[in-house]
């Protein structure tokens, strides 16, 4: 079965808003479906040809498993949700 | 005004959603989700948010946006706390805080949440996730019951000038906000870790080796580690940047046994029948 969506360009982010959602549809994927996370992780080439809209700034990162890569393309919040952290010095706590 | 009812005595439950989207939420956060009719959300992965409208409730409240460019973090998480105190009036059931990691480590809107929920007459229910912390000892095998721990948030430490042991394991959190209180999405200058760096060396000769860690919080990615000298601290601002990292900070060397007359005691059968009384 080969995954597809149609191709919509946002000249602002350079990314396709359908094929960052086709990220998003994959760790999703991950986080419900074991075996799928399993073969991703083992064979990550292989699972990725079951997509044809990811760009190829998403193929490589997800193919690369890099975090930060990730995170970037997925949602900009979760980068400056970390990066924020959400705690002050206990002293002031 | 409460919300709690004569089947759920729960006005607020605070949770944490874990490290890794929604796969490490505990039983009992699952339990909290079910029985609320509104969540307060503050986790930045999409599939979080999902799985909680799909699973639980279509009434999730994102307070993502309540960041602002420069902003006083205390006005941010007072803004946060407010919401979820007002939302706990505004429906006939229980609603859920939810936080990613941990909803009591290294986490401020919670504790306002307690305090003033608590104030208002609200029943305040926190239940334990699973913390960076956590992940990150599962990630380096790290047992803090071999030479302890020490841990502290970067800029505490520089603000109260805690002493560090050199033959402890440090975790020192937030290294890459440290000198501020404020939200930016602006990249850090090398010289911005100067002072953490020099603060380390008065405890840590000059190549010791430091380790930022940063667990995978998606099931297909790799937990990372980066090693460096903490003499060149500076140089890792890039990486700093890119992502929320834990220094761990080995000993220098492993500690050795002070009190041999005890540790025959503890070996020893007579030492247990002197220091124990069988209960009848």
């Amino acid at each position: 079965m080969k995954f597809s969506a149609s191709y919509n360009f946002n000249p602002v982010t350079g990314q396709s808003a359908m094929s960052h959602q086709t990220v998003v549809d994959i760790i999703e994927r991950s986080m419900s479906d074991l075996t799928f996370a399993h073969r991703f992780k083992s064979d990550p080439e292989s699972v990725l040809q079951e997509y044809d809209d990811l760009t190829t700034e998403e193929t490589e990162a997800l193919k690369s498993g890099n975090q930060n890569k990730l995170n970037q393309i997925v949602e900009k919040r979760a980068n400056g949700i970390q990066i924020a952290g959400i705690v002050l010095p206990s002293s002031e706590a | 005004m409460t919300t709690s009812t004569q089947d759920n005595p729960i006005d607020i439950y605070i949770i944490g959603t874990g490290m890794v989207g929604y796969t490490q939420l505990t039983r009992e956060a699952e339990n909290a989700l079910q029985a609320s009719e509104r969540v307060y959300l503050l986790d930045g992965q999409p599939m979080v948010e999902n799985h909680i409208k799909e699973t639980y409730t279509e009434d999730v409240v994102m307070l993502n946006r309540e960041y602002n460019e420069g902003e006083d973090r205390v006005a941010t998480y007072d803004r946060m706390s407010e919401e979820v105190l007002k939302g706990a009036t505004e429906v006939d059931g229980p609603i859920t805080f939810a936080l990613y990691g941990h909803p009591m480590i290294f986490v401020n809107p919670s504790r306002s949440v307690i305090r003033q929920g608590r104030e208002q007459g609200l029943n305040v229910e926190v239940q334990p996730g699973i913390s960076a912390i956590d992940c990150v000892y599962s990630d380096i095998a790290f047992d803090p019951a071999a030479n302890g721990v020490q841990m502290f948030e970067a800029t505490d430490l520089l603000l109260r000038e805690w002493e560090l042991n050199p033959e402890v394991p440090a975790m020192i959190w937030q290294v890459s906000v440290v000198e501020t209180d404020r939200h930016t999405e602006k990249r850090s200058k090398e010289s911005r870790f100067t002072r953490f760096k020099e603060y380390l060396q008065n405890f840590y000769p000059e190549d010791h080796t430091g380790y930022l860690l940063q667990t995978a919080t998606y099931p297909i990615a790799e937990s990372q580690r980066h090693e460096f000298e903490i003499s060149n601290l500076e140089e890792m601002a890039p990486i700093l940047d890119k992502g929320y990292y834990i220094l761990h900070l080995p000993p220098i060397n492993e500690r050795d046994l002070q009190n041999e007359e005890l540790l025959q005691e503890v070996r020893s059968e007579d030492h247990l029948e002197e220091i124990t009384v069988r209960d009848n």
